[in-house]
């Protein structure tokens, strides 16, 4: 023992220290995030959304997914991340709900691990009439190009704006042309990125984990969200 | 099969080690089948035949996966897909697939895609190392997703509800 140099004990001390430190300083710094962002926690969000939470853990926070446990801890192979949340009501007379599934299954192999993981994150109103289908997603983000998810030709609003701003899919040109009206109220994303789906009884905003529009940063502007849709979904469908 | 929805280029990144030892195999074996160097040519052409032969072989077979992966790309249309690839074009018909997987690989050698599609033979194919990978899936999707909501057919296409018809309650 005598023999070994003095550092030899202290840097790998030293660096269990620093280790322990930052996991303590990484916790704390989430708490404080968790606090800041409280009005991004399920509970808070849907209260100031006029929405009811008919499911999952009012506490858990879009902003900062990392304050739940479960998604602290990450999944294992005895159990998976599963937050289900769903809110819903009718804060602009139109039947609106917000869905948020992520789930995360984890299987130990021999020389690998698979993760099965399903994401699903999006805010729908529902119109009285069918409308034909359409898409609509931003032409730049800040985190590169929308996952397009329909197989819908292109399609002028004319509105110069508009269309240069997004790219509006659809069979109908009178459809696109009533969207030319309706998006400007969706330009305050700007690089968060817009991306709606209109599938012939909702319009939904999606929202994603990896890929624009992101959940949090769509999320800060929920209650132009909320407003936006409605309106949508009243004029295409009553 | 409709109109083209986009073009998805290939990348070889996560192919790995085979990438490296192949090229070195291959390079290897040039310089002995022609005695590119000094050392090399000294020895006679006979004797660095077959270990030549040997290097390039292995070689060639082992960047076989990168030079596969490199040479593919997939054209997306509205019902169908062509698969362009090194060993020739495979076309799927967007009625014959059943279903559909996105594969994240993860691992030393690097990360990739994979497309894995299920068609209603049985059959399967897996596309691996495509760039923009989770936008094909979302298309292969959009095919075998459900049909929209029928909308009453107009004179003249479809049209808005009246405006001053229904309004939300307090507006």
């Amino acid at each position: 023992m005598t023999n070994y140099p003095f550092f030899y004990l202290i840097f790998p001390a030293v660096a269990l220290g620093y280790v322990l430190f930052m996991r303590s300083h990484h916790k704390k710094k989430t708490q404080e995030y968790d606090e800041q962002y409280a009005n991004f926690r399920a509970g808070a969000l849907a209260q100031r959304l006029g929405l009811q939470l008919l499911k999952g853990d009012p506490s858990f926070n879009f902003m900062v997914t990392y304050a739940n446990q479960a998604v602290a801890r990450g999944a294992t192979d005895d159990k998976a991340i599963n937050i289900d949340i769903e809110m819903a009501g009718t804060p602009f007379g139109v039947p609106l709900t917000f869905k948020y599934l992520y789930r995360v299954e984890r299987e130990s192999g021999f020389n690998s691990t698979t993760y099965k993981t399903w994401f699903n994150c999006r805010m729908a109103a529902s119109a009285k009439l069918a409308f034909p289908p359409f898409e609509v997603t931003s032409r730049n983000t800040s985190v590169g190009r929308i996952v397009r998810q329909q197989t819908l030709p292109d399609a002028q609003t004319h509105n110069p704006a508009v269309d240069a701003e997004f790219q509006v899919t659809t069979h109908e040109p009178a459809l696109a042309q009533l969207l030319g009206e309706l998006l400007p109220e969706f330009s305050s994303f700007g690089p968060a990125g817009v991306h709606l789906l209109g599938d012939g009884q909702q319009v939904s905003f999606v929202m994603n984990q990896s890929t624009a529009p992101m959940v949090p940063s769509a999320l800060y502007y929920a209650e132009v969200m909320t407003h936006a849709l409605s309106t949508i979904a009243q004029r295409l469908g009553g | 099969m409709g109109h083209k929805l986009g073009t998805h280029g290939s990348t070889i990144a996560g192919v790995g080690w085979t990438l490296y030892v192949g090229a070195l195999l291959s390079v290897s074996g040039v310089v002995s089948l022609f005695g590119l160097t000094q050392a090399a040519a000294k020895i006679p052409f006979s004797e660095r035949l077959p270990l030549a032969s040997a290097a390039l072989v292995i070689g060639a077979l082992m960047l076989l996966p990168a030079l596969m992966r490199w040479k593919q790309s997939v054209e997306v249309f509205e019902r169908g897909l062509v698969w362009h690839r090194l060993l020739g074009t495979k076309t799927v018909i967007a009625a014959e697939v059943q279903g559909s997987r996105l594969i994240r690989h993860t691992g030393r050698n690097g990360q990739y895609d994979e497309v894995e599609l299920q068609f209603s033979n049985g059959g399967s194919c897996s596309i691996n190392g495509l760039k923009e990978a989770e936008q094909l899936i979302a298309y292969v999707r959009a095919w075998s997703g459900p049909a929209p909501a029928v909308v009453a057919p107009a004179a003249g296409g479809w049209a808005p509800p009246v405006a001053g018809g229904w309004r939300p309650p307090g507006t």
